[in-house]
């Protein structure tokens, strides 16, 4: 078993500092008797590392581990309209800049894995898909009203 | 009197009462920037997300002389702290052989209408009612939540209070002066003789238009809103059925085990009441699903004014 914490910092409206005496939750595992690693979560290479440590831990039978990925909501927590942001307006902004898509781009391009145009294209294709699907949604027709009453139980 | 909405009714009952006894403190995961400002953090806590921790942490201080306010902010969030309601909350004063009070009140929003799919949906009032223990209200309007939400807190008992999370928004009338409504008391919200329908909660709103239209068609209804689902105001609701015969109830929960179930046994099971009914008991129920998300299948799943429109005239018929 691994259990994977994706440590975004905050509730809905509460930073996490203000209601938890612990900085580290990866320091409760402590606690259980088994491992618990701190990771730069917005660093896909560095989350790699960790996990690969744990998956074969949990394979050799060694037990179960924790990894608490430090990280960011970059949006508000309903996703809705009206919703209210409560985070400090530079908080916010530091980590997006701190993007782990932006920053893995950057480091496949540095290490020359990539050009640049490429990963503009994939993007491209990518966001294309997305906003196909978005049209998809936006095209098809409300369901069948009594489709309400399907899937209480399986038959 | 004057326009408030419903979350501002809410939030002003536990302004005046925190005021008025230090000993009231308040837990919820989001601490409201109004009563931390009024009160400080060491009377108003933001909590981790740990339902049960903190459910427990407020009884613990009901029964240590505080009387605490504690918010699920929605009842999804309760099921958390199941354990510590089901086990400790409902029955602790009972256990403790009466020797001590715990003077709680959680508060929670409950039901659908904001698209919000099948966990942030919900009306579990009547799982709660199950327990012997729980008082709970249920209030319709900005005015009904003020009042008993206010005489919630200063019950020595511990209270629900189950407010319609589609109706925050939702404006009423309220007294300048301060005031409050007693527990157990049903409110006649129109007098009519032709048929009694009671309302859960925001139903009322629903099931109003639906009487002006019989009214013009010759048809007088009366509307009876419970307030509080327990105690169970049987008094107001049998007399009421005596001298219509006719009882219809609409709630937006499931009819299964419901509140309502309980509402139709206590006029039937009642000699006089029963003797004096012309027509079957109608409920007009949200349908026994989990609530979907999608618009057009939500508005399936609840009653809504043409629902209740039919079923009263079938109830008539």
């Amino acid at each position: 078993m691994i259990y994977v914490c994706e440590n975004n910092l905050w509730s809905a409206d509460t930073e996490a500092k203000g209601t938890l005496a612990l900085e580290d939750i990866a320091a409760r595992a402590a606690g259980y008797g088994i491992p618990g690693v701190i990771v730069d979560g917005n660093d896909v290479l560095a989350v790699h590392e960790v996990a690969e440590a744990a998956v074969a831990r949990a394979r050799a039978g060694e037990g179960p581990s924790l990894i608490e990925c430090k990280t960011y909501r970059q949006r508000t927590h309903t996703e809705r309209k009206e919703a209210i942001d409560r985070r400090p307006a530079d908080q916010v902004e530091a980590w997006m800049e701190r993007d782990p898509i932006k920053l893995f781009a950057a480091d496949l391009i540095e290490r020359e894995v990539m050009i640049e145009e490429d990963w503009a294209k994939m993007e491209g294709e990518i966001a294309q898909e997305v906003l196909d699907a978005v049209k998809f949604a936006e095209e098809s027709p409300f369901p069948d009203p009594e489709e309400a009453l399907v899937d209480v139980f399986a038959d | 009197m004057r326009t408030v909405t419903y979350s501002q009714a809410g939030l002003e009952a536990v302004m005046e009462e925190m005021k008025k006894d230090d000993k009231t403190i308040h837990l919820s995961t989001n601490a409201p920037d109004a009563l931390t400002d009024a009160f400080g953090t060491s009377r108003v806590r933001a909590t981790p997300i740990a339902e049960g921790g903190f459910t427990g942490i407020g009884l613990g201080a009901a029964g240590s002389g505080f009387r605490p306010i504690v918010n699920w902010s929605m009842v999804t969030f309760s099921f958390v702290a199941m354990d510590q309601i089901v086990n400790q909350v409902s029955k602790i004063h009972y256990m403790f052989g009466g020797q001590a009070k715990f003077p709680i009140t959680f508060r929670t929003s409950c039901g659908g209408g904001g698209r919000m799919a099948a966990q942030h949906s919900q009306n579990p009032y009547s799982m709660f009612m199950n327990l012997a223990g729980l008082k709970m209200i249920l209030p319709s309007t900005p005015y009904d939540l003020k009042g008993l939400l206010k005489s919630a807190i200063r019950e020595d008992n511990q209270v629900i209070s189950f407010e319609a999370g589609n109706m925050y928004a939702f404006e009423g009338e309220i007294p300048e002066e301060e005031y409050t409504l007693p527990l157990g008391e049903a409110h006649i919200v129109r007098e009519g003789t032709d048929v009694t329908v009671v309302t859960l909660g925001r139903m009322l709103h629903d099931t109003l238009p639906a009487a002006e239209i019989l009214d013009k068609e010759g048809v007088s209804v009366e509307i009876i809103d419970p307030r509080t689902l327990v105690p169970m105001d049987v008094e107001t609701l049998r007399a009421s059925v005596q001298k219509t015969g006719r009882l219809v109830i609409v709630d937006a929960a499931g009819a299964t085990a419901g509140a309502t179930a309980e509402i139709a046994t206590a006029a039937t099971e009642h000699a006089e009441t029963f003797a004096a009914m012309k027509a079957p008991v109608k409920r007009i129920c949200a349908l026994n699903v989990p609530i979907p998300y999608s618009p057009t299948l939500e508005d399936h799943v609840f009653p809504d004014s043409d629902k209740i429109l039919a079923g009263i005239r079938e109830a008539m018929a």
